[in-house]
């Protein structure tokens, strides 16, 4: 994902904004880190470039 | 939790129907282009592998099948993992959502478009696009989706339920286009697309966030 789609991301539970932490690079790309929301500190993974931005409790329902 | 399990196992068949039935998919974006804005910043709720976000030029896509993420990411669409019924994204930011050929695998209709409307900034417009549960191809899918792995889990709409849908979700300013008159797959030619419903397979409805 680009550092800039921040802007526009939420936590999908409280609405509030996002901190990007542990980001590795790949030019302009973040190809993993940790997404936290600034409220309720929960914590969303980013894999291969892509935020699991999934509710908490949807995250094992959901087939990987 | 979201019918997403038959999209992450067959995506391969799931890209497979738009290069088999590439006059059915044409007529869809034909109709769907009538109702996006030109310059829209825009978001795809239900995004799947990009097959519309991409014609449509909409940036940036949501989907919970991570598989067709993948695909859509190469489109060269911005993709984020998640549920339409919960969107990670800022209130009043899109000009334009569009919902493609998903409405029917939402688990909550209420849900997913109070979040849409959340997410539009007032002025915006939300487009829906689906098989009509009432034309012959809605039928049809109605009839056998047993046997099919995508419809298994479906839930066809009629347009009637998602304009009260709409409307109590607060959208207002109604338009209608349609097409696939034929059978999807014995079209020659890409069919045309009309104002209204009632007669075409697919339909498109745009509803627009009223300025507050």
């Amino acid at each position: 994902m680009k550092e800039s789609l921040l802007e526009i991301l939420c936590c999908p539970l409280d609405k509030h904004d996002l901190e990007l932490e542990d980001a590795e690079y790949d030019g302009d790309e973040v190809i993993s880190g940790t997404l936290v929301c600034s409220e309720c500190g929960e914590r969303y993974a980013i894999e291969d470039g892509i935020p699991n931005l999934l509710p908490p409790d949807m995250r094992e329902e959901t087939p990987a | 939790m979201p019918k997403s399990a038959p999209f992450e196992e067959h995506t391969d068949r799931y890209e497979q129907w738009f290069d088999e039935h590439t006059e059915a998919y044409r007529a869809e974006i034909d109709a769907l282009s009538r109702l996006v804005p030109a310059d829209a910043f825009g978001l795809e709720i239900g995004v799947g592998s990009g097959r519309f976000a991409e014609p449509l030029e909409i940036e940036t896509g949501v989907d919970p099948a991570v598989e067709m993420l993948e695909y859509a990411d190469d489109r060269g669409i911005d993709v984020v993992r998640g549920v339409a019924e919960a969107l990670p994204f800022r209130t009043d930011r899109f000009d334009v959502a569009v919902i493609v050929t998903t409405i029917c695998f939402v688990d909550d209709v209420p849900a997913t478009f109070a979040e849409a409307r959340r997410v539009l900034r007032p002025g915006g417009s939300l487009v829906v696009g689906y098989i009509d549960r009432e034309s012959p191809v809605g039928q049809q899918y109605q009839e056998y989706k047993d046997e099919n792995p995508f419809y298994r889990d479906a839930t066809f709409v009629s347009t009637d339920e998602l304009v009260d849908d709409l409307e109590d979700a607060g959208f207002a300013d109604f338009e209608f286009v349609q097409t696939i008159f034929e059978w999807p797959g014995e079209m020659d030619e890409v069919d045309p697309v009309r104002d209204g419903y009632g007669e075409g397979s697919f339909v498109g409805i745009e509803a627009v966030v009223p300025d507050e």
